[in-house]
């Protein structure tokens, strides 16, 4: 009974806490991503249109990382749908900001580069919790930013 | 719409850049899968179960890369790079990203 | 060559690479799935342990039995000429019973009120219950009653179902996973109800046993009717499951009597507990 009642207090605290955080980070991944919108970003080897460029004043390894954990409630659907199959709609939104967030981080870090190219973008699970539940998702995204006169 | 890892697509020209566009999905098999596998382990050989998951998940990954460059009105997406890792286990992570590009 | 950028979610678009379902939704629909098949699971598991149990040699119940103890021995055990006394009486009341295998009383000086019987032929009294009675004939019925267990094999029944569905969650989604906690507690409230009937058929079966060794069933009821007003103190102790498990005592004096009448037994003066 004692054990039914904990887990219905850290599903509903996970989910209340979980979802309002979760609503608010895409808020403000979504306002971040507008304002930087201007900022060109590519995953290629070369700048673009390297004639109208100008002279390259520096070229330089930017980085953008980010740890978001699980939280309970997120943990248990999933766990629950990995015994059916399919999709993890409650991971799918946990990877999707953090590669959004350090995508953003990095281009906070050089607001004022022409171009960022070369975007590579690693995710790892730093930390597992016990045996098979996700603790956190650790993303790390990296480039090169191009500064012109 | 055409998809590729190299920086140009051969023949064509490259016109409009869009920027990065990513596909990405976490999926699982059900438990029965998963117990199978595991008494695949002892035997060794192929892991269907999960083969055919790694491939629903790429594929799933691919396909919401393309949706997301259609969106944008993109019809070549180059420089197509796949990063996987586990998320958690017994779930497979995909995640692919490129450059959407129109070309001519 | 043009830059022009797209977020993935502008112009109200939806996001791609998330699944739309509702997560509330998505989690009842599955939790009451995965209950559903467990309860459907652990009923055949039930039938199945139920029919081994039943055709168990008496052998392989002590082998089985032997491998458990007390995972926490009881400190504060009582040996005292009290103690013999509770001995003797577990003797008699184990011969009108016919339990073939030996049975054994420990005395543990704890103020809770409560008895339990462990697998393997231990039955647990605290003192807080012997405080409670004043007849030897309630104290009877409560040991019958634990008798009764041991030899309706309900620790085997209980533990059989217990551990196959621990083991196939464990096996399944491992060990210290979210379901297997998930499903802790709906085999313990599983549990407390396939053990309701158990009780009741073990009442029966003591007052037949009391009535083998005092030729009477008066003071079956003493431990129950006593209970009534202490039930507040017990509810929130740590044996408190030997109560929420156990039917109601009210409830409970009013079945024992039915029961006592049906059976035909005689209601006869109760012989006084000794001194402690």
């Amino acid at each position: 009974m004692v054990e039914l009642l904990i887990f219905l207090v850290l599903i509903s605290v996970g989910y209340f806490f979980g979802q309002r955080s979760e609503a608010k980070h895409f808020r403000s991944i979504r306002a971040r991503e507008l304002e930087l919108m201007g900022l060109i970003t590519h995953n290629g080897k070369h700048p673009l249109g390297v004639d109208q460029l100008g002279t390259v004043t520096e070229s330089r390894l930017v980085y953008g990382s980010v740890v978001i954990s699980v939280d309970y409630f997120k943990g248990v659907v999933a766990g629950l749908r990995m015994l059916v199959g399919g999709n993890l709609g409650t991971y799918e939104t946990l990877v999707d900001r953090a590669r959004r967030e350090a995508v953003l981080r990095l281009k906070e870090s050089c607001t004022d580069a022409a171009q960022i190219i070369n975007l590579r973008i690693e995710t790892s699970a730093i930390s597992k919790g016990n045996q098979n539940q996700v603790g956190s998702v650790e993303v790390l995204a990296y480039a090169t930013a191009i500064y012109t006169q | 719409m055409f998809i590729t890892n190299t920086e140009e697509i051969a023949g064509k020209k490259i016109s409009v850049c869009h920027g990065v566009v990513s596909g990405s999905t976490v999926r699982a098999k059900h438990a029965g899968r998963d117990i199978m596998a595991g008494l695949k382990n002892i035997m060794g050989g192929e892991l269907t179960a999960y083969t055919e998951l790694l491939t629903e998940s790429r594929d799933q990954a691919i396909q919401r890369m393309e949706d997301q460059a259609q969106q944008m009105g993109a019809n070549a997406i180059v420089n197509v790079r796949f990063s996987t890792s586990s998320v958690t286990a017994g779930a497979s992570e995909i995640y692919v990203y490129g450059t959407a590009v129109t070309v001519e | 060559m043009k830059y022009q950028p797209h977020l993935p979610e502008q112009d109200n678009e939806q996001n791609i690479n998330v699944s739309h379902d509702q997560p509330l939704k998505t989690l009842f629909t599955l939790l009451s799935g995965v209950l559903a098949i467990i309860g459907v699971g652990y009923g055949l598991l039930g039938v199945c342990v139920d029919f081994a149990v039943d055709h168990l040699p008496d052998e392989v119940e002590t082998l089985i039995a032997r491998q458990f103890s007390l995972s926490d021995p009881l400190s504060n055990v009582v040996q005292d000429e009290f103690s013999a006394y509770l001995q003797t009486m577990l003797r008699e009341l184990q011969q009108c019973a016919g339990v073939g295998y030996p049975l054994q009383l420990t005395l543990a000086d704890v103020d809770q009120i409560n008895a339990f019987a462990i697998p393997g032929g231990q039955i647990v009294v605290f003192t807080g219950l012997i405080d409670q009675l004043e007849s030897e004939n309630g104290l009877a019925f409560v040991l019958a009653h634990e008798i009764s267990h041991f030899q309706n094999r309900d620790h085997l029944r209980s533990m059989g179902r217990g551990v196959v569905i621990m083991g196939l969650s464990a096996l399944i989604t491992g060990a210290d996973s979210v379901i297997t906690k998930l499903i802790l507690p709906t085999i313990t409230l599983g549990e407390m109800r396939f053990s309701q009937s158990r009780e009741l058929a073990a009442d029966r079966r003591a007052l037949a046993i009391l009535n083998c060794r005092y030729g009477h069933v008066g003071g079956g009821t003493e431990f129950f009717s006593g209970l009534l007003s202490h039930a507040d103190n017990a509810a929130g102790s740590v044996w408190g499951h030997y109560f929420d498990s156990h039917p109601k005592a009210m409830a409970r004096v009013e079945r024992i009597q039915q029961q006592g009448d049906e059976a035909g037994f005689r209601v006869g003066a109760v012989t006084r507990l000794m001194a402690r």
